[in-house]
């Protein structure tokens, strides 16, 4: 029995074995790429993750900010109220040596814009004598300070010499 | 044969590539075994223990507090914040994360300067049952704020917020603040720690300045700084604006002041009515409070009285029979009554009218107060007639302002009266009112019968600005405009030359009428002659009135009593700083010094309520004012320094008047001022010249 078994198998075909080619450096190559690059996106999206924390920390400062600098506005306008009470303004109006209005000091406003409208009609002339006398008042506050001016320059170098004598 | 090569089969499994192919598988088995492992624990976690683990996840970063949108503002009419909100911070601990309470609490005592045993105590307390919030200080001030930060630093501690100090946190809360202080304190209210309104428009409006709580939440990491944030939004509350200014607000509430510091009285209400509108420009009493400081004032300064407390008006209310009158053409202004009887008879009630016993017009009646004219007027009319004109001006129910419990005063209707109430309630009395409902009456006069609702809402407006709502006020046509302008001419009648000449404004005309009334005590049950409630109602300019403001003064205890020498000069004030400000063009003429120097008689005119009941007392009350006797040394002293001062001031004073006519009148206008500033009072006209005038009046009718 056993001879025929023997017999059987060295009928049979011999198995061919394929021969396993060497891995190709492209294949290598390739598959590293693809490798980086899953491990650049690993990275990168790793990278994204923290940024968008530090975002996310940036932006909850910010906010923080904003409600800060709001409050702070608040504060500021409460104070300005504070200023803006006419018990304040009173005080203050007060020490500029303004006065309360009343009929009568409306009546002396009226009097005087009458008399305003009627020196309107002068007007032009008045015009033309006050730009004259303003054109003739700022050429002598130029002059003064062209001589002023000089002088100072006239003492530095004064100075100067003295200094220089030393 | 070639012999064929053994196939042997333990050669074959030393086949390296086969060896090396078997690892791998074994390797690969392995590790599909483990990830079938991981997977099979990421499903049972992720599917099964999903919500557990996600809540654990999510109480480890994730943060959830609720927090109060800033309650809305209150603006006057120019846009100046009434009442405020800002954002300020409350310190809190949690007793649980603390170990060294002692040292805690005195480091707290020390920088928040408040007792260590009080700290000590709520920490222990916290501590002991186990609580996670205690707080140690509310609403502080962002100075303070920053002075703890700084005081509270530990700085080996692993903190992220401020303050770095364990168990201590800082929580966000808003104060009110009103920053104009005492100024429409009443009006405006204040609200509680909890921002929840508890007077004035704060109480009223609370639905409207309520802020919304809105959720947030904040995910930290591992350092507890905060990297995502998200809310729930709410609508912003909105922002009221009223018809107060805050300048005519201030100069009535100083005028007032004034006027009630003057007179001695118990408190003192003004109210500035803008006719037209029905617009409330002030409304202020005195003594009032600071809503700031709530603790330091009382309790019933609180109440805004000029609404919620109602008076007996006296003379005041004689103005409605005679527009009844007028509107039903019983009578006429210059039309004559015979007062010369000196009193009146009604349901076996006798009214005294020394001051009316004479023949006069009705508008010389309605000028110096009378009694007769005003009872004799009011029977004429009838009970329902008159009922129904004093329910038409609106009186005996509530105005409809904008403001939390307003009074609506009492109007009795005609079958609930007596025999004399007709007569009482034609002098202003068995009826009360409040100082809004007499300014809104006399609104009708000074707006040609037209009565406007009274409002203090000018709009509602979103945060944003943009306008919600504005207020639309009711108007009722009462009686007719030739009514009108006939009693207007009656009531300035008053201010020329009747009860309130201390009325008359400098560069403007005025009308209206004063009212003097005894109170009614609960506790007697009847009105106190000893206490008193003067008024005076009045509007300006005369033809075109821009403004009506009632004064009322409680229990005046000072010499003089009456509603034409304690109330009228508070509306002589009032009036003459505002009518500039509201650019209103004077009418009137203008002189450094309209009226001289009255003396001012220490007796009630005739506002007063003269029975015959109740005159036997009234000898007693005129010598003592609340008990209050003068002694004859006083009286001496005062006397004498008046003299002194009279002599003294007497030439300088003459020398500037006779200059300042000089300079500002021409010399017919002159004489006239003179003559207006030596005129005495009509009662005490002497009888020749009352006569001329009768005779003169009575010409002129027959032509």
């Amino acid at each position: 029995m056993r001879s025929r078994k023997i017999t059987t198998t060295q009928n049979r075909k011999p198995t061919i074995r394929r021969e396993r080619e060497p891995l190709s450096w492209k294949y290598i190559l390739l598959t590293s790429f693809c490798g980086l690059i899953l491990v650049v996106g690993f990275f990168g999206a790793a990278r994204q993750h923290f940024a968008s924390i530090n975002y996310g920390i940036e932006n909850s400062k910010l906010k923080k900010q904003i409600e800060e600098l709001k409050s702070d506005q608040g504060r500021i306008k409460l104070a300005r109220e504070i200023a803006l009470s006419p018990a304040e303004i009173k005080k203050s109006a007060k020490k500029l040596g303004f006065v309360e209005m009343t009929a009568s000091n409306i009546q002396s406003f009226h009097a005087e814009t009458v008399s305003g409208e009627k020196a309107n009609v002068n007007k032009a002339s008045i015009n033309k004598a006050s730009e004259l006398k303003v054109a003739a008042s700022n050429k002598s506050e130029v002059e003064k300070n062209k001589s002023k001016k000089k002088d100072k320059k006239e003492k530095s170098i004064e100075n100067k010499i003295q200094i220089a004598k030393k | 044969m070639p012999k064929r090569p053994k196939t042997n089969r333990k050669n074959a499994a030393k086949n390296p590539m086969q060896t090396i192919f078997t690892r791998f598988m074994f390797i690969v088995a392995i590790f599909i075994l483990w990830i079938g492992g991981i997977t099979v624990r990421l499903v049972n976690l992720q599917v099964n223990q999903h919500e557990w683990l996600s809540k654990k996840a999510q109480n480890q970063r994730r943060d959830q507090f609720n927090s109060k949108m800033l309650r809305g503002t209150i603006f006057d009419r120019s846009e100046r914040a009434l009442a405020m909100s800002v954002k300020v911070k409350s310190l809190y601990a949690n007793p649980s994360e603390i170990e060294d309470i002692e040292g805690t609490a005195k480091t707290l005592a020390e920088t928040l300067k408040i007792s260590k045993k009080e700290i000590t105590e709520t920490l222990t307390d916290g501590k002991q049952n186990n609580k996670k919030f205690v707080w140690i200080q509310r609403k502080i001030d962002e100075d303070t704020v920053q002075e703890i930060n700084n005081k509270l630093e530990v700085k080996e501690l692993k903190k992220y917020d401020l303050p770095r100090f364990s168990g201590l946190y800082w929580k966000e809360e808003q104060k009110r603040n009103y920053p104009y202080k005492t100024l429409a304190a009443q009006i405006v209210g204040f609200s509680n720690a909890d921002d929840v309104g508890q007077a004035g428009i704060e109480q009223s409006k609370e639905s409207i300045l309520k802020g919304e709580i809105v959720k947030s939440w904040q995910e930290r990491d591992r350092l507890g700084r905060v990297y995502d944030e998200s809310e729930i939004e709410r609508e912003p509350p909105k922002d009221i604006v009223l018809t107060i200014s805050n300048s005519i607000q201030y100069k009535t509430e100083q005028a007032l002041e004034k006027g009630v510091k003057a007179a001695n009285a118990k408190s003192g209400m003004a109210v500035v009515f803008d006719p037209k509108t029905g617009e409330v420009l002030a409304m202020a009493n005195y003594p009032t409070f600071d809503p700031n400081k709530l603790n330091e004032s009382e309790p019933e300064t609180w109440k805004n009285k000029a609404i919620q407390d109602v008076y007996s008006p006296g003379s005041v209310f004689k103005s409605i029979a005679y527009s009844g009158a007028l509107e039903e053409k019983l009578i006429t202004p210059s039309g004559q009554i015979d007062g010369r009887k000196g009193y009146i008879e009604v349901g076996g009630r006798r009214f005294n009218d020394p001051h009316g016993a004479k023949i006069m017009t009705y508008s010389e009646a309605l000028a110096i107060s009378s009694n007769y004219a005003a009872i004799k007027t009011a029977l004429g009319l009838g009970k329902d007639k008159f009922y129904n004109y004093a329910h038409k001006f609106g009186f005996g129910e509530a105005t409809g302002i904008e403001l939390p419990a307003e009074q609506s005063g009492v109007l009795r209707s005609p079958d609930k009266w007596n025999g004399d109430s007709l007569a009482s309630m034609a002098i202003g009395y068995e009826v009360s009112v409040t100082a809004l409902q007499a300014a809104a009456a006399y609104g009708a006069i000074a707006n040609d019968g037209v009565r406007v609702q009274p409002h203090i809402i000018k709009e509602i407006r979103k945060a944003d600005g943009s306008i919600i709502s504005t207020t639309e006020p009711e108007k009722t046509q009462i009686f007719s405009a030739e009514t009108a302008r006939n009693l207007r001419g009656m009531l300035s009648q008053v201010v020329e030359k009747g009860t309130a000449k201390r009325a008359q404004l400098n560069g403007y005309s005025s009308a209206g009428k004063t009212g003097t009334a005894w109170k009614y005590d609960p506790a007697i049950r009847r009105y106190n002659p000893a206490k008193y409630v003067s008024s005076f109602v009045g509007f300006a300019p005369v033809e075109n009135p821009s403004v009506v403001i009632a004064v009322v003064m409680d229990e005046p205890r000072g010499g003089a009593r009456d509603g034409g020498q304690v109330s009228a000069p508070v509306f002589k004030e009032i009036a003459e700083q505002i009518l500039p400000e509201m650019n209103v063009i004077p009418d009137g003429r203008i002189s450094p010094q309209v009226l001289p120097d009255e003396d001012v008689p220490d007796t009630v005119d005739g506002d007063a309520f003269d029975t015959e009941v109740l005159e036997e007392n009234s000898v007693e009350e005129n010598a003592s004012v609340n008990g209050e006797l003068k002694t004859g040394k006083i009286e001496e002293k005062e006397n004498k320094s008046k003299e002194r001062l009279s002599e003294k001031e007497k030439p300088k004073i003459d020398q500037k008047s006779k200059e300042k006519l000089k300079n500002d009148k021409p010399p017919d206008e002159d004489k006239k001022s003179t003559k207006k500033r030596s005129a005495v009072l009509p009662n005490e006209k002497p009888k020749d010249e009352k006569k001329k005038k009768l005779t003169d009046e009575r010409s002129k009718q027959k032509t």
